[in-house]
């Protein structure tokens, strides 16, 4: 016989049949190695036609698979994991022929990996599949095992690409969780480094198993253990290269990150995963001119053919993305813009393109209605999820009106989304129906099982970027991490979500109760329903009650020491107090919030309920995007007491858009001493008297002599301009999203939310 | 010498060269032993002048044609060579007695000496190139071409087994400096006179070259360019001796018109024929810096330094494959942030030619913003070695200059340990000012945290009357595009007017910049810390007089220094420089000469208040390298 499918399983009923379905017909024999299954495996196993061979688990997966491999009746075997699929299209007829004639031992195949639900989060490599049985090859190593040889000296297994393309999905958030692999993992890397100390390939694997577990800071460790031994040639030392910058930038330290890529990024001129990490890590030191560079250098590196990609998109649209991101910190808006919209053009549906190139589009002035069409249109053909990708897209960069009918469309809907599509109607002006539907998805009855994986793993994806922005967070209190604006949104919400899931006292009830995000959708609900002038209601606060007791007390707090300037009548409930523990940050928590959803009658209100809000509220509402209201706040303000170090910065701002630099100068000086917004108040400081400087030396420049190498002072100007251009690609300034872009020139005694298109 | 043996004949053509004339007359005395001066039409002089030195004039009508006036003295040539110079030229003294020696090696038929062509105003460095100057007399050798004569073509044509020697002899020549070409408009005289030879001969390709040459000089870059494409014409790069110039010019436009893709492209094409050729590589280097490819650039600086000078046959750039590229070199390293390499060729470019000024600024400058004193002070100990206290004062100025006071003290007391009695008294100021410069900028180890509370509400009280304000000017929207890729100054041309005098390797060659300023007045070091003493006289005074004007220069100090101790002294220094700011252009040149001045030094003032701005912010984490490459993009002081 001549071909023969091989499976490893344990308790793989889930994914066992996708496996054999796909390379039904294809061979003369299928052997599934079973290792102890508890479920379904076998019976699925056998109604493909399966031969079964039982081998004991001892920890080792090369003996697993060799105990199959020893059982096969074919010359050849083409190896399969029970959570990958062939790829349908390939010959059969010219395959089998291949393997008949063919002179080599083995060939590899093309493996793409998901590990995102996103569009392009696929990994792809290549690996030895299929190969002649009969010869001696097997596999070697507990762990990661490799086709070897037989012999004293193990010598890895290598053949030409064959044409065939297994996908896997076992690295999936949810696939991985479900199943405990990285902790598993870890054990078993573990066991092979008591075997072989310091071996750099183990090594690399534990880091990469910490990764997985969201341990950043031990996954670093071992990736530099793992630097130290592995030799210059190895295989892997490329991926080990960039997987441990990015563990660096996990954990916040940027400059160690640069660093190393930078003695490396010469090795690997042709790799665009390292360009890549290496343009990540330069945006992060806020070196925006250089990160350019090096996402360019990961453009050629995709465009050269053969490049050693892993990671879909290093070399194309996520290199551009940089690009982009890099040019807008340059303040190069028309740039950015082109590089966006190519990202977009290669890869339709991937997310930081969209928001990025909604976003520029905005800011040289396109109007919603026709950013919605651009959009659409570079999606092309409609594929479910759309809409509501729009939608959130749309929603991001404050086109509420645009995105409402897109909501309408998509169904079924996520928590996250249902609170976009919520955050879009209060955006629009229709708070009252905002409530409705929170409380709708709030209130519908579910049974525990039926969480979808799609549902909790988007919540999971939004805890985990929430996470990881944080964790990237380098000293500035409002990071500008490249343009993704429904990102920001999401740590928004990702912060709210943490701070009341903390507040979660009682085991919940129902599977609704159990999601990360139910007590922010229930503070939404409050917002937009005090907004609309209806109270928390009874329902409602029953529901609040039963699962998080401490939320509702705080709510129903809230709302009867916010209710004297709200125009509603709400129960009384005895007991609360605004003794409350963390009172203040709760409010807080909750005017930043109304603020958010483009409330700020409201949260003005909310402020008055607490002084210490109030005087900061000058602060709050500028950071917002409400320039002109905090303008007259912090006027006001500043005749009664002196200003503290943030009003100061804010009014800095605010003088330096019109161009009073001299103002502005002494604005900045004053926040200077701050801890908190002292590094930016310096930067603004030098930012002005080279402004200043400049204005002083352009009466000179038009009466130079252009000579060769420029007479003074077009040369001293040619280094202003440098020296300007990157003192603002450090990101000091207030970082505004194009949603709080559009309140610069509201007031705030009027409408709640600005409708005009720009 | 015998009395009826001449041995060298010079010939000349002159019109009104009284000026300079003598000078080159002077120059060959003793050398030559006939002269002979073929003027056409002088009117100021220059025929008497001539006599006086015992020419034989002739005099000639002028009808446009060089070489026939040239061959015109050659007939009445006795002597055994013919050497020729132009009235602009004048003989190197250190090694025109060198003429006499070739002289006597009869079997050579030419010789060739070095022109050194000083352009600009003097302070920016000389191109040579190797011109046949000296020939044997014989009635055959005649000058060809209208505008540039040629004789070593006609001399191979009747002598085709001719030998010539490349000698080591250096003409000066001052011809094209700024202000004579002005007063004679040589320029476009020969501008004219080339379109002529040009329509009379089109397919001549060097009256091409020349022209080119010509509208380079006057700034006509498009035009220039379009002549040397025009001279590169289907050229056969072997032959063409000067083939190498036509690529070499053509970078250089296409370099000043800011096209650095296909300056680089010329750039390579050139290497390919001349992989010798210095002046290409440092070229290729500046284009790829121009473009942002820093680590090629680096590349190609390293390759114009491994050639070193140019091999004798190519026409060539002062600096080129030694002090220029070091610079550059240097310059590289320090935007990778590799301090230490740039640092060893700074230093490399100073010690091939000790007069520069700008590597040592950035030097300086660059380990200041790293924040490196002893190992500033240690590598200037160790690296250069000062001939005189003038030296070591002017490297003081520097380091002061920069803000490198602690490096300057430490420096100072290694060395004043083992000085004389001399330089002592002459370094000792040097040191006063370290320290009261250190006190000043309040970088004397203390923090800023002191300035808390106090000095922030001082001046928000002020907030709406700052010194600055009421500029008037609102800024231009892009008034200068961004730049190319990081910007470097493209201006390679480095002072070495009023240099250091540090050590160098090349002395043989007579370095003509020598230490200026420096002869015996009030010590540089006393005159600057006296101005400083009464500038701290007039911050501490209560406000009535006006700013000493020896004071001005210690504005940017006192701009960016702690000086919130004395608010009032501050908003006083505020005041000043807002006032200097608002200079402006104008007609009448005693105002706008102030004017500028005021400029200068209110601009500078600018500069080091967003320096210590840019220092504190320097130790935020995440923060260190960008703002660091800010503060390296800052414009140079010293410089302007």
């Amino acid at each position: 016989m001549l071909l023969g499918i091989h499976v490893l399983a344990c308790n793989e009923e889930d994914v066992l049949g996708r496996c054999l379905q796909s390379v039904r017909g294809l061979a003369d024999e299928i052997v599934v190695t079973d290792t102890g299954s508890g479920d379904r495996t076998v019976d699925i196993a056998k109604a493909y036609g399966a031969r079964i061979v039982r081998a004991a688990w001892e920890d080792d997966f090369a003996a697993a698979r060799n105990a199959g491999l020893e059982a096969a009746r074919t010359v050849w075997v083409l190896v399969l994991d029970a959570d990958e699929w062939l790829e349908a299209g390939y010959d059969r007829t010219s395959l089998r022929r291949m393997l008949r004639e063919a002179q080599e031992d083995g060939f590899s195949v093309r493996m793409e990996s998901r590990y995102g639900h996103e569009a392009n989060e696929t990994l792809s490599h290549e690996a030895m599949r299929l190969f002649r049985a009969d010869c001696g090859l097997r596999y070697a190593g507990a762990i990661h095992e490799q086709l070897v040889r037989p012999g004293a000296r193990k010598i890895a297994v290598d053949g030409p690409l064959c044409g065939l393309r297994l996908r896997h999905d076992g690295y999936l958030p949810e696939m991985m969780a479900r199943k405990a692999k990285a902790e598993r993992n870890l054990r078993l890397i573990g066991k092979a480094l008591r075997e072989e100390p310091d071996h750099p390939f183990h090594l690399y694997n534990r880091g990469v198993t910490l990764c997985q577990l969201n341990k950043p800071k031990d996954a670093c460790a071992a990736f530099a253990l793992a630097s130290l031994f592995a030799p210059a040639d190895a295989p892997y030392r490329a991926s080990l290269v960039r997987d441990r910058a990015k563990a660096l930038l996990a954990i916040g330290d940027a400059d160690g990150a640069a660093a190393m890529l930078h003695r490396e990024v010469d090795r690997y001129a042709d790799c665009p995963d390292v360009q890549l990490a290496y343009g990540d890590s330069l945006m992060a030191q806020r070196r925006a001119l250089e990160a350019r560079g090096a996402y360019e250098a990961a453009l050629a590196a995709g465009a050269a053919a053969g490049g050693s990609v892993r990671e879909a998109g290093a070399g194309s649209f996520r290199a551009r993305c940089g690009i982009a991101a890099a040019e807008a910190a340059l303040g190069r808006a028309e740039h950015a813009l082109r590089a966006y919209a190519a990202a977009a053009a290669e890869a339709p549906r991937y997310g930081p393109a969209l928001a990025g190139w909604a976003e520029q589009l905005q800011a040289v002035g396109e109007n919603d209605e026709a950013i919605r069409a651009a959009l659409a249109s570079s999606l092309g053909e409609a594929a479910p999820g759309d809409a509501a990708l729009l939608a959130r897209v749309l929603g991001g960069i404050g086109a509420y009106a645009a995105a409402l009918p897109l909501w309408r469309e998509a169904k079924p809907l996520a928590p996250a989304e249902i609170r976009a599509y919520a955050a879009a109607l209060a955006g629009a002006g229709d708070a009252g129906a905002a409530r409705a539907l929170l409380l709708g998805w709030l209130e519908a009855p579910r049974s525990a099982k039926s969480v979808g994986a799609a549902e909790t793993e988007t919540a999971a994806a939004v805890e985990g970027t929430a996470a990881n922005r944080r964790q990237t967070d380098a000293g500035f209190e409002h990071a500008r991490e490249g343009v993704a604006a429904d990102i920001a949104q999401q740590l928004a919400a990702g912060a709210m979500a943490e701070k009341v899931t903390q507040m979660q006292t009682q085991a919940p009830a129902t599977a609704r109760q159990q999601h990360p995000l139910f007590a922010a959708l229930c503070a939404d609900a409050a917002l937009c329903g005090w907004e609309a002038g209806m109270p928390l209601g009874g329902t409602l606060r029953e529901m609040l009650a039963s699962a998080h007791g401490e939320l509702a007390e705080r709510l129903s707090a809230v709302e009867r020491y916010a209710a004297p300037y709200v125009a509603v009548r709400s129960a009384r409930t005895p007991g609360a107090d605004a003794g409350l523990p963390e009172w203040l940050p709760f409010v807080g928590l909750l005017l930043e919030r109304a603020l958010e959803l483009g409330l700020p009658r409201l949260a003005g209100r909310l402020a008055q309920a607490a002084p210490a809000l109030n005087e900061r509220y000058g602060v709050t509402l500028y950071r917002h995007g409400y320039a002109q209201a905090a303008a007259g706040r912090l006027l006001r303000g500043m005749e009664q007491r002196a200003p503290g170090a943030e009003e100061s910065f804010a009014f800095g701002e605010i003088l330096l858009l019109k161009g009073l630099y001299g103002e502005a100068l002494s604005m900045f000086e004053a926040a200077m001493p701050d801890e908190g917004v002292g590094a930016r108040a310096k930067l603004g400081a030098a930012f002005c008297s080279l402004a200043l400087a400049r204005e002083a030396l352009l009466p000179w420049a038009e009466r130079a002599t252009a000579e060769f190498g420029g007479g003074w002072p077009l040369a001293d100007l040619e280094q202003l301009q440098l020296a300007i251009i990157r003192t603002e690609a450090t990101g000091w300034r207030t970082p505004w999203t194009a949603v709080q872009r559009r309140r610069m020139n509201v007031g705030e005694h009027e409408a709640d939310h600005a409708l005009h298109d720009r | 010498m015998l009395a009826n043996t001449k041995l060298i004949t010079l010939c000349m053509i002159v019109k009104n060269e009284i000026r300079d004339l003598p000078r080159c007359l002077r120059s060959v005395k003793g050398v030559v032993d006939q002269i002979v001066v073929v003027d056409t039409g002088s009117t100021d002089g220059t025929v008497e002048a001539a006599r006086s030195f015992g020419a034989a004039v002739l005099r000639s009508e002028w009808n446009g044609d060089f070489a026939g006036a040239r061959n015109k003295g050659l007939v009445h040539a006795e002597g055994e060579w013919i050497l020729f110079l132009d009235a602009d030229e004048e003989l190197d003294a250190g090694t025109r007695d060198q003429l006499r020696t070739m002289a006597l090696h009869r079997e050579i038929t030419g010789f060739f000496l070095n022109v050194w062509n000083y352009s600009g105003d003097g302070g920016e460095g000389a191109t040579i190139n190797p011109v046949l100057r000296m020939f044997r007399n014989d009635r055959r050798y005649r000058f060809e071409g209208r505008i540039h004569e040629q004789i070593a073509a006609p001399i191979m044509r009747h002598t085709p087994e001719a030998r010539f020697h490349l000698s080591d002899v250096i003409v000066h020549h001052y011809g094209y400096r700024r202000e004579v070409v002005a007063a004679k408009d040589k320029v476009n005289r020969n501008r004219t006179l080339l379109e002529q030879a040009i329509r009379e001969e089109p397919g001549n390709r060097f009256n091409y070259y020349n022209l080119g040459v010509e509208h380079f000089r006057a700034g006509e870059v498009e035009e220039a360019l379009a002549a040397f494409r025009k001279a590169r014409e289907g050229i056969d790069y072997a032959a063409v001796s000067y083939a190498h110039l036509l690529v070499k010019h053509e970078t250089s436009c296409l370099q000043v018109l800011r096209r650095w893709e296909e300056a680089l492209e010329s750039a390579e094409a050139g290497l390919a024929w001349y992989a010798e050729y210095p002046d290409l590589w440092h070229a290729k280097g500046v284009s790829l810096a121009a473009l942002g490819r820093r680590r090629q650039a680096a590349g190609a600086f390293a390759s114009a330094i491994a050639i070193g000078r140019a091999p004798a046959l190519y026409h060539t750039e002062d600096g080129m494959g030694t002090y220029q590229s070091a610079y550059w070199l240097g310059m590289m390293h320090e935007a990778e942030m590799d301090a230490d390499t740039a640092a060893h060729w700074y230093a490399e470019a100073v010690r091939y030619r000790g007069s520069l000024l700008a590597p040592l600024y950035r030097l300086c400058r660059m380990m200041n913003v790293s924040a490196r004193p002893e190992a500033l002070a240690g590598f200037i100990g160790s690296r250069f070695a000062l001939e005189s206290p003038e030296a070591a004062e002017k490297l003081a100025g520097i380091l002061l200059d920069c803000g490198c006071y602690e490096a300057l003290s430490l420096w100072l007391e290694e060395r004043l340990r083992q000085a004389g009695d001399g330089e002592r008294a002459k370094l000792r100021p040097w040191l006063e000012l370290a320290d009261a410069c250190a006190r000043l900028s309040g970088s004397a180890g203390k923090t800023e945290s002191h300035e808390v509370g106090r000095g922030a509400a001082d001046l928000t009280k002020d907030a709406a009357s700052s010194g600055f304000a009421g500029m008037g000017l609102t800024v231009g929207e892009d008034a200068l595009e961004s730049a190319d890729g990081d910007g470097f100054m493209m201006d390679t041309a480095l002072t070495g007017e009023g240099g250091i005098g540090l050590a160098a390797s090349d002395a043989a060659s007579g370095d003509r910049t020598e230490t200026a300023n420096t002869d015996g007045a009030d010590h540089p070091g006393a005159i600057r810390l006296e101005a400083l003493r009464r500038t701290e006289q007039w911050l501490g005074g209560n406000g009535d007089e006006a700013l000493p004007p020896a004071s001005r220069d210690w504005l940017p100090l006192l701009l960016s220094g702690r000086s919130s101790d004395a608010t009032a002294a501050a908003q006083r220094v505020r005041a000043v420089v807002g006032t200097l700011l608002d200079g402006r252009p104008s007609e009448d040149a005693a105002a706008h000469q102030s004017a500028r001045e005021g400029i200068l030094v209110g601009a500078k003032a600018l500069y080091a208040l967003a320096d210590r701005h840019l220092a504190q912010v320097q130790g935020a984490s995440g923060l260190a390298l960008a703002v660091q490459g800010i503060r390296l993009s800052l414009p140079f002081s010293g410089r302007g």
